[in-house]
């Protein structure tokens, strides 16, 4: 299996900030939607992403091309920081942990029922047992492949693909007074 | 592929063919093209449009900014060879001063005495 990035992955290893300047364009914003879907809270998806790089550019010099391909071990890595995040915030109790609100800066109208209509389905995800939620923010959100994705979570495809019909059930039900574009 | 699992394909990846997989994409859109699966195509749509409206930010600048400053970076042969000869120079400077130094003498071996608490109370 070709991994589209493992040349990259080793000249950023060796020291080339051009090719670790592609990798983070590349994949940053992805693992950070990721985050963001997960753990409903900005600020802890930039720390889950920064925390992913960190890994990166430490496993970089010794990266070799093997069973996983970057990016799914990447996803991985990513979930696993996000399960640990919402596991403490179990412990803790937290209540103001996840609840990012709609930006106010945005202001007009439309943007603000955009906003609202956005922080539905944010509500709606957070609902989700993490398991759905991660399938369906890397199926959907990312349009990652059935295979990577249950590669990502660690699952045979077919359990993937019970995670997503599960996930989708609950939010149709939760969303279902949603009108789109409205 | 039957209208069974083209249905489980609609539940579980919505209507749109690009998130389908690959392996039942042109099976998938053979069957509805002959009218299978209708119900399941338009409640997958309803639900892959309400999910739309879940447009997440980009990360900031400043993370983007502190991604690429923790990238690993290369050690040029100048600040090698620069840090080598700092180290040669530092060797050579400090034998050289050693040699400078004068040998003990006897004096030094009764100083040191002096401060030698064995050979104090052995004296007594």
């Amino acid at each position: 299996m070709h991994d589209p990035d493992a040349a990259l992955i080793k000249a950023a290893g060796a020291g080339d900030a051009r090719a670790a300047q592609t990798l983070i364009a590349k994949h940053a914003p992805r693992l950070h939607r990721l985050a963001r879907r997960m753990l409903n809270d900005a600020m802890e998806a930039e720390d889950v992403t920064q925390d992913v790089f960190l890994r990166v550019w430490k496993q970089a010099p010794r990266w070799r091309e093997g069973e996983a391909k970057f990016e799914t071990w990447m996803h991985r890595v990513a979930l696993n920081l996000c399960y640990d995040r919402l596991r403490k915030r179990r412990e803790t109790l937290d209540p103001a942990a996840g609840a990012d609100l709609p930006d106010p800066a945005r202001g007009a109208d439309e943007a603000l029922a955009a906003a609202q209509q956005a922080a539905r389905v944010r509500a709606a995800l957070a609902q989700l047992p993490e398991r759905q939620r991660a399938a369906i923010a890397l199926c959907h959100f990312e349009e990652a492949s059935n295979i990577e994705a249950a590669a990502a979570l660690e699952i045979s495809v077919d359990a993937l693909e019970s995670l997503l019909s599960r996930g989708r059930r609950a939010l149709r039900a939760a969303l279902a007074d949603l009108k789109p574009g409205a | 592929m039957n209208a069974e699992r083209l249905t489980e394909i609609l539940e579980a990846y919505g209507a749109d063919p690009k998130r389908w997989p690959a392996d039942e994409h042109a099976a998938a859109e053979a069957l509805l093209a002959a009218g299978a699966g209708a119900e399941a195509l338009a409640e997958a749509r309803v639900l892959d449009a309400a999910l739309s409206a879940d447009d997440v930010s980009a990360p900031s600048e400043l993370l983007m900014r502190r991604l690429q400053r923790a990238a690993p970076r290369a050690v040029s042969w100048r600040a090698a060879a620069a840090l080598a000869a700092c180290a040669v120079l530092g060797l050579v400077l400090g034998y050289g001063g050693a040699m400078r130094l004068a040998p003990p003498d006897a004096a030094d071996a009764v100083f040191s005495a002096a401060f030698d608490i064995d050979a104090l109370e052995g004296g007594r």
